[in-house]
């Protein structure tokens, strides 16, 4: 019996997916001995973006959440998503940076890194691999999928191959935007298993905006993948991934073996709806699929969490009603710089671009400064050339010399701050301020509150937390095993 | 709700809680009873108002006392801002007990709500009691200040106080284990 391991993302990808990364770590610990108990093969605990979300608006101490979440989860190997070259950062960072990032990472209690580049360049993530596997920490390349002409099945096989021959632990195909469909990934599995050998676990994450998450996973399933990255059922669905017990059912429909504890999954789901509840969170929703709405994404690809962010800047503008037109300005400006995957940065490059684009009547007249870097090499090797006419135009006035991606590599990131923050800090210091500007930094050393550990409860306690909470209760008496309370207002 | 009541207990699972809050929130009724397993809720909605000041107006005289239930004493905390009076109390103990894991017998006193925690009536003035110390069913053990009103928590059981586990004047989380209790051999109870 052919046996399919999940990889939670609750904590991750759910949770980045709906919530914005805000769910606060006092809502994960009372948890987090159910996720290590419930069998999963391994639990993403983090990334850059809920690493920078926990500086900037939770005011709470990532490495110190790390910590936590080892504490509470022994037993079950955690991972974490890297940003490529970017890392926890904006800023391409240098070969020491990374290294002390992965360091640091482990001594936190994590057991794997999860990598990816938005331009699939696997010289951007080769260092991570080296790391890696000097320090005996696990290495997942995850190559990042996108709907083109140039992003074919070959492409990723290709892709695959080459993540193989740098001796990964698996090979991971991760979709953003749920744009794979059932049909593609009928052709795109087999062709990658065909690079990579039977003997070479391949994962997938794909994602439901476009409605399509859970039938990619099916077809997958069928398909062979050895791995599926799952969420609990307020974090899944939506703009999120999957839900573990739906993949669970499909999963053993198909005769598949799945390690998974039912019971503990119940309770993981119910207190992720009590998270949901009390903080007055969304829940994911499934969105039917619908071929016009697929089509019309499909042409700009800017993810859910960008969209927000394009809307309400252009509602700042007064131009809210020209969201239609820059979205489609967007496709054509993907198409014209060579098809990067639109995640980060190449998403907020394209979206920008066709902002300016768009309200400035002429095409190109204005270019943020990352898309001449992009188009001089800065970020590697690109998935298609530029269009030339373009191209003149990002370059118009710019130095035309083309950059070394690889050029920041070597730079002594890390002796430089060390220098600058002189002898008493930590590593984990240094990475913070390496990643963060000194303001940030100080305003998050200012607002920065301790972890809550003991904040566990019980439904019938918070039962009447939460009638205490209505001002229309005259009366209620509860009863539960020794527990009775009656109140009278 | 689930269907796993055997008759005995019944776990109450955040699912139901929201099940039911919804319920309370979005209905037009006035009155809910449920009941499954060891699981009872009764519970009369009405207009907030109406409903204090009567409660006030006909007990007047235990505005003044000193607090007895602390579940109490949170609403009145949360009320007396709304409707600008005093709140009196219900002799009902609300103390919860739970039992202590690897020892059967003895009672984990907890704070039903965040506050301060204090072991003396006042400053400079002896604790309530020590551990070690003998206790009555009722009898005030400690406070837990709320929105500076004075919660009391009174011990559920006759019995001796084996353990005092929370600080002197700290913060005490909702749910904290304040005290562990031996209570004493039950004997003409049944």
């Amino acid at each position: 019996m052919k046996e399919l391991q999940i990889n939670e993302e609750t904590l991750r990808d759910g949770q980045q997916s709906l919530w914005a990364n805000r769910m606060k770590t006092e809502s994960m610990l009372p948890i987090c001995s159910s996720l290590d108990q419930a069998g999963f093969s391994s639990i993403n605990v983090m990334s850059g973006s809920a690493f920078e979300a926990c500086v900037l608006y939770l005011h709470e101490d990532p490495w110190e959440r790390l910590r936590l979440l080892r504490k509470f989860m022994p037993k079950t190997d955690l991972q974490i998503l890297i940003r490529g070259r970017s890392a926890f950062g904006w800023r391409r960072f240098s070969d020491d940076a990374i290294e002390l990032l992965i360091q640091c990472l482990q001594k936190c209690g994590i057991q794997g890194i999860v990598v990816f580049d938005g331009l699939n360049d696997l010289n951007n993530i080769r260092w991570h691999v080296q790391v890696s596997k000097k320090l005996g920490l696990q290495i997942h390349p995850a190559l990042v999928f996108a709907e083109s002409p140039v992003h074919t099945d070959a492409y990723y096989a290709q892709k695959a191959g080459e993540c193989v021959a740098l001796g990964t632990d698996s090979v991971n195909l991760a979709d953003a935007s749920g744009l794979l469909t059932p049909e593609r990934i009928r052709t795109l599995i087999p062709t990658i298993r065909q690079a990579i050998g039977e003997n070479v676990k391949f994962g997938l994450v794909s994602h439901c905006g476009t409605g399509l998450g859970s039938e990619c996973y099916l077809e997958a399933m069928r398909q062979g993948v050895d791995n599926l990255s799952t969420a609990s059922l307020a974090l899944s669905q939506g703009n999120s991934i999957p839900s573990t017990v739906e993949v669970l059912a499909q999963a053993r429909q198909m005769g598949l073996k799945v390690e998974l504890d039912d019971l503990l999954l119940r309770k993981i789901d119910d207190h992720f709806l009590w998270v949901a509840y009390s903080e007055k969170k969304p829940v994911g929703q499934r969105v039917p699929f619908d071929r016009n709405r697929y089509t019309k994404y499909a042409a700009h690809q800017i993810p859910g969490g960008m969209m927000s962010h394009l809307a309400s800047q252009l509602k700042n503008l007064g131009l809210e009603h020209r969201l239609p037109e820059v979205l489609e300005e967007a496709g054509r400006v993907r198409q014209e710089i060579g098809y990067p995957v639109m995640v980060t940065p190449f998403s907020q490059i394209v979206g920008v671009q066709a902002v300016f684009n768009v309200i400035q009547k002429e095409r190109y007249r204005t270019t943020p400064s990352d898309l001449s870097l992009y188009a001089r090499g800065y970020y590697g090797e690109m998935a298609a050339p530029i269009d030339p006419n373009v191209l003149d135009r990002i370059l118009e006035g710019a130095d035309l010399k083309p950059i070394d991606a690889s050029e920041v590599f070597s730079e002594p990131l890390v002796k430089k701050a060390r220098k600058e923050l002189g002898p008493t800090h930590s590593d984990e210091e240094l990475l913070l301020a390496l990643f963060f500007s000194k303001p940030t930094l100080e305003k998050f050393f200012q607002n920065k509150k301790p972890i809550d550990v003991a904040a566990t409860k019980t439904p019938v306690m918070a039962l009447i937390q939460e009638l205490l909470k209505r001002p229309n209760i005259r009366k209620v008496s509860i009863q539960k095993g020794p527990l009775k309370l009656k109140q009278v207002f | 709700m689930d269907a796993m009541n055997k008759g005995l207990t019944y776990e109450l699972t955040y699912k139901d809680v929201i099940d039911i809050m919804k319920i309370i929130d979005e209905s037009i009724c006035q009155e809910l009873h449920l009941e499954i397993g060891d699981f009872k809720l009764d519970l009369v909605k009405g207009h907030p108002g109406v409903g204090r000041a009567a409660n006030s107006s006909g007990k007047a005289g235990a505005a003044g006392e000193k607090v007895r239930n602390a579940a109490d004493q949170t609403v009145a905390a949360q009320r007396v801002g709304i409707a600008g009076e005093k709140k009196e109390t219900l002799p009902e103990a609300a103390v919860t007990q739970r039992n202590v894991s690897g020892d059967a017998s003895s009672i984990e006193i907890i704070t039903p709500l965040e506050g301060v925690f204090y072991r003396a009536p006042g400053p400079g003035a002896p604790p309530f009691v020590e551990a070690g110390g003998p206790v009555e069913a009722g009898d005030q053990v400690a406070i837990v200040e709320v929105m500076k009103l004075m919660n009391s928590i009174k011990a559920p059981r006759k019995g001796m106080i084996r353990e005092i586990l929370a600080q002197n004047e700290t913060v005490v989380k909702m749910g904290q284990v304040l005290m562990i209790l031996d209570p004493a051999p039950v004997t003409a109870e049944k």
